[in-house]
Order: structure tokens, then sequence, then C-alpha cells
């Protein structure tokens, strides 16, 4: 059976190398990009089943992300973005731009996982 | 070598000194040599510092899989991971030989426990110390740098060390207040409990800052009960005062309310200002009474915060003590705080005075006046008249010594009969509501009466009512004497000497200070200095009153109206009835009001009589005298027409002898009117003596009987014929003695 792909996009080495080993513990094909143009290429070459980042990163914000596979993509595929707590105005602008949900930081690597399968569950 | 000789070999005119060129290159080279080996250590030490980032960005890579492989194990991972795991432990535990491992695998964990939660970070903190990373943090605690010591607290507490709790909390009174401080959020962090030991403890400031920090870290507690604050503002140390104050309010703990109440009296005002924070905040209204009692030996500060408590919860018994403050407090900001505080708890009741422009009373029902200024009460009796009953001004006498809480009760017995007099205005208001649409007539008041009401009501006494009803319009005058001619001014600054009243000492200034012409200044000058010596007493009162003679006569006419209403009195005003009255009133200079006075003798009758009694109580010596003329010639005319009055009416003769008899009465009367009191009474003697002999004969008219109580001449003495010397005609006395021997 296929595992579903993720996107995870996150800056930091090791919050991503902890996230991406509780991902694919829990069962999922984890791609790791660490900015936002990576992330960008990779995405006009294939399209992930669910898109885990962060909202601060290099070249690219998580909310620019959103926009981008919403409007340029025209993709509905379900996105989930971390913040950190003081980024209220930033999780507001990325839900009206049309994520699916997010996480604050410091992140629950099990509650993201959780979030991760109610999302897949949603396009099921 | 050449070329050198031969440089110096072109310059040979230049003086200058000879250096040792060997000497210049070999300090050359030297400078060159040390910029080369410079740049070379910069390179060096670059490389190295990069390489060793690139080793630990490595290590780090390395290790990541292996933490995160620990941080996700559980025991029903397959027998593969299980395994993975174990032999991750092992090499591990080879690494953690090594220092410079130690330090990336602490490094790695910090930054990690700043990013997860949950059950992700308990791990973490186990893995950290199963790893013994704890033991270098405690290594670090005795380290005699303190930003060593302070690193190893902050680990300590970051890793949740508990049991690093007792050796972090020897820390509460380091000297140095940076670990001091890292100290008192650890030990806050490591045990619920750790606030109360920092507040029992601590004999240190604790900064504003770092009081909200700890509160910060106390909301970050899990399963915290906060314990009753109140147990620390009997504290010693005045920061943990302040700082049980704030977390009282912070964690609304409103049970400390008279501990908190008595700390207004605290020496400190840090700690009054919290304090009454904290009872506003509470709304401890029971406060009020301590804090006004404390409020004169505070600071200007602490006066505005407990004015600021007062505005939030006080009532209408809280301003008395404000209108204090404000009229009393020399400083802007606290009177100012004090009227705002009225306003807060009576909105509306203090209104702008400053550069407000004033508007006519007389167009408005009611003016609105601050609330130090008692609202007088206003009627209307008629579309023009505006009568204004009372305007009463809250005064309170302050001297340095008094305190202010004594005036207060005064304030209060101020308001109270301010409040007792707006009641009765009220109802006066309403009765003339009530007769607005009543006609009425005005009937004489006795001087008494109109002299008790002045008293009662603080009026002018009634010797400057025709002052008053005059309408003095100052302005209008002085129009009138800026148009006349140089003849008619001159004319008119003579007669100005004749009438005194507050108008014309004014006019005379006016000429004295804008007349062109030296002559009438002069004269106008001489004409004051004369009335002023004259009537001085006279003078400053006309000054004083000047301002308020519109707002007294507008009472006066309301007294008049009053005494109107009440039945009983139907003779006030009654001189009001002569048609002389509103002649004499519109006279404007003395020789017109003298040559009604004159008309008056010449053609009143009683109506007149009553006025003229009036008159005779002016203050100028030529109306009274001129008064007193006219009421004689009245007073004979009046019993000369009622015995003519008689004469035809009656059917029977009248002898020759009573008739000579009704001569002498008239000019008894006559003669009774220029002499004083003490001859009228000798007169009626005269004629109570000759009454029985006029009754039986019915030969006096009866109008007669009633002349003594017309004049107001007591009853008369019984005395003996011998006691009459006043002066009588002989013929009286001869007529009389040869009547008697008639009838014998």
């Amino acid at each position: 059976m296929k595992k579903l792909q993720i996107l995870l996009a996150e800056d930091d080495d090791m919050l991503a190398s902890l996230l991406n080993y509780r991902l694919e513990k829990g069962g999922y094909d984890v791609v790791l990009k660490n900015d936002g143009k990576e992330v960008k290429n990779w995405l006009n070459e294939s399209l992930p089943d669910i898109i885990v980042s962060d909202i601060m990163m290099p070249y690219f914000s998580g909310i620019e992300l959103v926009d981008y596979i919403r409007n340029e993509l025209k993709s509905t595929i379900p996105i989930i973005l971390i913040s950190s707590a003081s980024n209220e105005e930033n999780v507001l602008s990325a839900f009206e731009m049309g994520a699916n949900d997010f996480i604050s930081k410091p992140v629950s690597p099990s509650e993201l996982l959780v979030r991760v399968s109610r999302e897949i569950s949603r396009i099921d | 070598m050449s070329l050198y000789l031969h440089t110096y070999k072109t310059l040979l005119l230049v003086n200058s000194t000879t250096t040792d060129t060997n000497l210049l290159w070999n300090l050359t080279y030297i400078f060159l040599g040390l910029s080369l080996l410079y740049f070379v250590s910069i390179l060096f030490f670059k490389k190295k510092l990069s390489s060793s980032a690139i080793n630990t960005s490595n290590k780090r890579s390395e290790l990541a899989p292996i933490i995160s492989n620990f941080l996700f194990y559980s025991e029903q991972d397959s027998t593969d991971e299980q395994k993975e795991y174990v032999n991750l432990k092992i090499e591990i535990r080879e690494y953690l030989r090594n220092s410079a491992f130690r330090k990336i695998l602490s490094e790695i964990l910090f930054d990690l426990q700043k990013d997860v939660s949950g059950t992700t970070e308990e791990r973490l903190f186990k893995l950290y110390k199963e790893l013994d990373l704890d033991q270098d943090s405690f290594a670090k605690l005795k380290s005699w740098r303190w930003e060593v010591v302070s690193q190893g607290i902050l680990e300590l507490t970051q890793m949740q060390v508990k049991e690093s709790y007792q050796l972090i909390i020897k820390f509460i009174n380091d000297k140095r207040g940076t670990i001091r401080k890292q100290a008192e959020i650890a030990t806050i962090k490591l045990r619920n409990e750790g606030i109360e030991y920092i507040l029992d403890s601590t004999s240190y400031t604790i900064s504003e800052w770092q009081q909200l920090k700890m509160i910060e870290a106390l909301g970050g507690l899990k399963d915290y009960t906060p314990p009753r604050f109140k147990s620390w503002l009997i504290s010693e140390n005045k920061d943990v005062v302040l700082f049980a104050l704030r977390l009282i309010k912070h964690y609304n703990q409103n049970d400390a309310a008279a501990s908190i109440t008595e700390l207004v009296k605290h020496k400190n005002d840090q700690i009054k200002l919290a304090a009454i924070q904290c009872i506003k905040d509470f709304n401890f209204k029971e406060a009020k009474s301590i804090l006004r009692s404390i409020f004169s030996e505070c600071n200007d500060e602490v006066k505005i915060q407990i004015l600021g408590a007062i505005a939030a919860f006080g009532d209408e018994s809280d301003i008395p003590f404000l209108n204090g403050v404000s009229l009393k407090e020399d400083n802007f900001l606290v009177s100012s705080k004090a009227r705002s505080a009225i306003n807060s708890i009576s909105p509306g009741s203090m209104l702008p005075t400053k550069d407000i422009t004033k508007v006519d009373a007389t167009s408005d029902l009611e003016m609105e006046l601050p609330i130090e200024e008692v609202k007088p009460a206003i009627i209307h009796s008629d579309e023009n008249t505006t009568v204004s009953i009372s305007e009463e001004f809250i005064e309170i006498e302050t001297t340095d010594e008094t305190d202010i809480f004594e005036i207060d009760n005064e304030v209060q017995e101020e308001i109270e009969v301010v409040e007792t007099q707006n009641e009765e205005i009220e109802k006066i208001e309403e009765e003339v509501e009530q007769l607005e649409e009543v006609d009425f007539e005005f009937g004489e008041m006795d001087q008494e009466t109109d002299a008790s009401l002045n008293d009662e009501l603080g009026l002018l006494s009634s010797e400057n009512d025709d002052v008053l009803l005059k309408n003095p319009n100052e302005e209008e005058v002085q129009n009138e004497y800026i148009n006349m001619s140089f003849e008619e001014k001159d004319i008119y600054i003579d007669a100005i000497g004749d009438i005194i009243d507050s108008k014309q000492i004014g006019l005379l200034e006016m000429i004295m200070e804008h007349e062109d012409e030296s002559e009438l200044r002069f004269k106008a000058f001489k004409k004051l200095q004369l009335l002023k010596t004259e009537f001085p007493v006279k003078a400053i009162i006309e000054k004083e009153k000047q301002e308020i003679v519109k707002e007294e006569q507008q009472v006066l006419i309301e007294n008049e109206i009053e005494e109107v209403i009440e039945p009983q009195d139907t003779a006030v005003a009654k001189e009001l009835e002569s048609v002389f009255y509103s002649l004499y009133q519109k006279a404007s200079d003395l020789n017109s009001r003298l040559i009604l006075i004159e008309q008056m003798g010449l053609l009143g009758d009683e109506k007149e009589l009553l006025f003229l009694n009036t008159l005779l109580n002016n203050t100028e010596s030529k109306i009274t005298k001129s008064t007193k003329n006219a009421i004689a010639k009245l007073k004979s005319r009046i019993a000369k027409s009622s015995i003519e009055t008689k004469q035809t009416d009656s059917d029977e003769t009248i002898t020759n002898d009573e008739l000579i008899l009704n001569e002498q009465l008239i000019a008894l009367v006559e003669k009774e009117e220029l002499i004083k009191l003490d001859t009228e009474e000798k007169i009626q003697l005269q004629f109570d003596n000759n009454s029985e002999e006029i009754e039986e004969n019915k030969k006096l008219p009866l109008e007669l009987c009633f002349l003594e109580d017309e004049f107001g001449i007591s009853a008369s003495k019984t005395k003996d014929d011998d006691d009459f010397d006043f002066e009588l005609s002989e013929e009286f006395f001869l007529n009389l003695k040869s009547s008697e021997k008639h009838e014998h």
C-alpha cells in the first residue's frame, strides 16, 4: 500500500528532523524542505497529499506558500501551518488565504500527527 | 642603489637631514609581515570556527535521529526498533565521554525543549537526566563566575530538574543580582510553593520587571493554587508587600480588605499607592473614611490616587469632602482631580466656568451654575422681569491651621441650608406661577413690615427703595450726558449734587475720566469730593451695591408680589395707587420731585398722604422738608373738605361759635403738622376735652373723630386743663370761656 506523502517545510533542522521522524513513524512518506524556495520548486514538479509548513521561512513564507498553492497552482490540498504563539495575525491571514489548520509552537509531535490524520480523513 | 644615489644627487639644493634608509626598509618589512600574519590568523580562525560549526551541524544531524529515536521510543515498537534503540543507547554513552559531544548534545536538547511540548517534552526532560547531562549543570552552580552559575540555574530550570530546587533556593539572597533573579524564577518554576519561599525569605528588592516575570512564571505552573497573599502584607520588606499587593490584585483575592485598608496608613508612599489602587480595583467602599482621614497627610501623588478611588466608588456624601479639597488644595492637579471626582459621582454638576460667555438670564428659564455656586431660584413674574430670590455661595474660610476635615461639616451644613432655601424657593415659584394670571392691586406696606421683610431676605433698607426702583441704567444716562451741549452739561453737573446715588457718583467719575472740557471735569471732581465728604458711608455702600442693585430690585418686586398674595396685607403698597407715585418715579431730577411733592400737598388726597409719609424717610433733606410741608397742607385740606362735606350733608344749622371752633381746629391741624409729635398729643387732649360739647351740639364733622387714627396719634392722657401750654391762639381760649358763660 502506497504511503501518503507529506511535504514538511521547516527551517529549523532539529525540529524538522524530530517531526520528520515522528511523521514517518506515523506511517507517512515525508519530503523535508528547509526553505520556501525549495518548497516552491518542488511543488512545480509534484503535489503531495498534505503540506505541513512553518510560517516563518527564508525566501518564501508559509502564507505566501498558501497563496501560491491556492491561487497559482489552483490546488485544494490540505495545508497545516506551524506558527509561533505571537503570530496570531499571520494565522488569521493564512486562514483567509485558504489554510486548513494550524498548530502553534512549541509543537507537540503527537498532536501534529493527529491533525494530519484528521485532514487526510477529510479528503477521504 | 645607483638609482637611490642618483635621486639624492638631483636634490642637492634641498637641505634635509640624512636618514638611515636601511632602517626604513626594515620597518617596512616588519609591518608587511605583521599584516600578513594578521590576515593569515583571521583566515585560520575563521576556517577553524566554520569547520567547528560544520562539525557541530554534522553531529547535530547525526544526533537528531538518535534523539528522535530516544524520544519516540515505546515498548510497543517492533523488535528491530527496540534493538536499534538499545544499540543507540550504547553508542551514545561512548560519545558522552567526550565533553564536546556532551556540550553539543545539551545544546540540541535545549533547542528542542523550546519547540516541543506535551509528552515529547516530558521525554526530553527524562532523556536529559538519563544521559547525566544535568550533572554538568549542577557543576556550573559551583562556579565563581556569575554568568556560569546563572547558566547552570537556567539549564536546570529549563529541564525541570526538581532535585536542584534545594540548591537553587540558596541563591535567592545572593548578592549578585543576575544570579538572584535567575534563582527566583527557577524557584517558582521548579516547585509550586516556590513563590511562598521567595516572599518569606527574600531580603533584597524585587524590581517591578522581576515581579512581572515571576507572575508570568506562576502562570506557567500546572495545577497551581495560589496562597492567600495577604499573609505577606505584614512583611518588613516593602518590596515583598508591594509584590503581595500585586499578586492579590492579579489573583483577585478580595478577602484582604482589612489588611489593604490598613496599608493606606503606611509610611511608604509606594505601598500607599498600591494599596489605594487595590482598594479602587476591589471597590472597598468601607475604606473611604480612612482614605479621607489620611488625605491631608499625603503627598500630591497619593492625594490624586485617593481622589481617583473616591471617584470610582464614591457617592453624594463624598461631594462635600471633594468640594473642600477643590477649594482648599493649592496644587492644581489635586484640585482638578477633586472636581473631576465630583463630576464622576454627580455627572454634570461641575460645568466649565472659564472663558464662558454670559447668556442673558431673562431669556432662559434657569441657568445652571457650578456646584460651588448654589443655583439661585429665578422666578418670572412677567415677561420682562426675572426675579432672583436668592443667590447663595458656599464659602469656606480656610486657614493653614484649619484641617480640611473640620470644614467638612460646615460645608455640609451650608449645603443643607441652601437645600432648604431651594425648597422654599420652589414653593414660592409655584405660588407665583399660580398668580401670574391674576390681576392684583398693590397696597401700602407699612415700614415695620417692610423693614422686617428686608432684614429677613437680606435686602437693602426701604430708604433705598426709590433708588432701586428707578431702574438705574448707567449707560443710558452716560450716553445722554455725552450728547448734551456744554451749557446743559454744566447745569446737569450742578443738579447732580441734589441727587445722591450710585448712578450719579458713577456718572461723576465717568465725567472726570472722559470729559474733554477741563472746566467741567474740575466741576465734576469738586462735586464728587463734596458728595463723598458729605455722604462718605452712603457713597461706599452705593459703590459696593452697585453691581447687585439690579438683582435686589427684582427681589423687591418679588417681595411686593408676595405681600399682595397674603390676604391680610391688603394695605401693602397702597402708595402705589397714587397717581403721583409713578410720576415721582419717572422724575429724574430733584426739582421735578420737589414740584411733584408740592403738587401732592395741593391736589392730593389720602392716597398721596400715604405716599408722602413714605417719602419722609428720604435722605435728601430738601425732599423731607418739602414732604413735611406738603403733608401739613394736605391734612388741613382733607380736614377742611371733610367739614365742608359734612356741612352740606347736615340739615341742621351750625352756630357761629361752632364755625369758629372748626376753623380753629383746622388751624390747629395745620400748626400741629409743623410742630412735632409732642404737640400732637396736646392737641388731641384739647380735642378730647371739647368732644363732649361737640357731640352734644352735633356741629363737628364725623371725620374729625378718626383724625387721630389716621395720623397715628396715640390715645390721650388724662390731664388737667392747666397742663395745656402748647401754642394756641388766645382767641381759642376766649371763645371757650364765652361759650361756658353762655351755657351757664
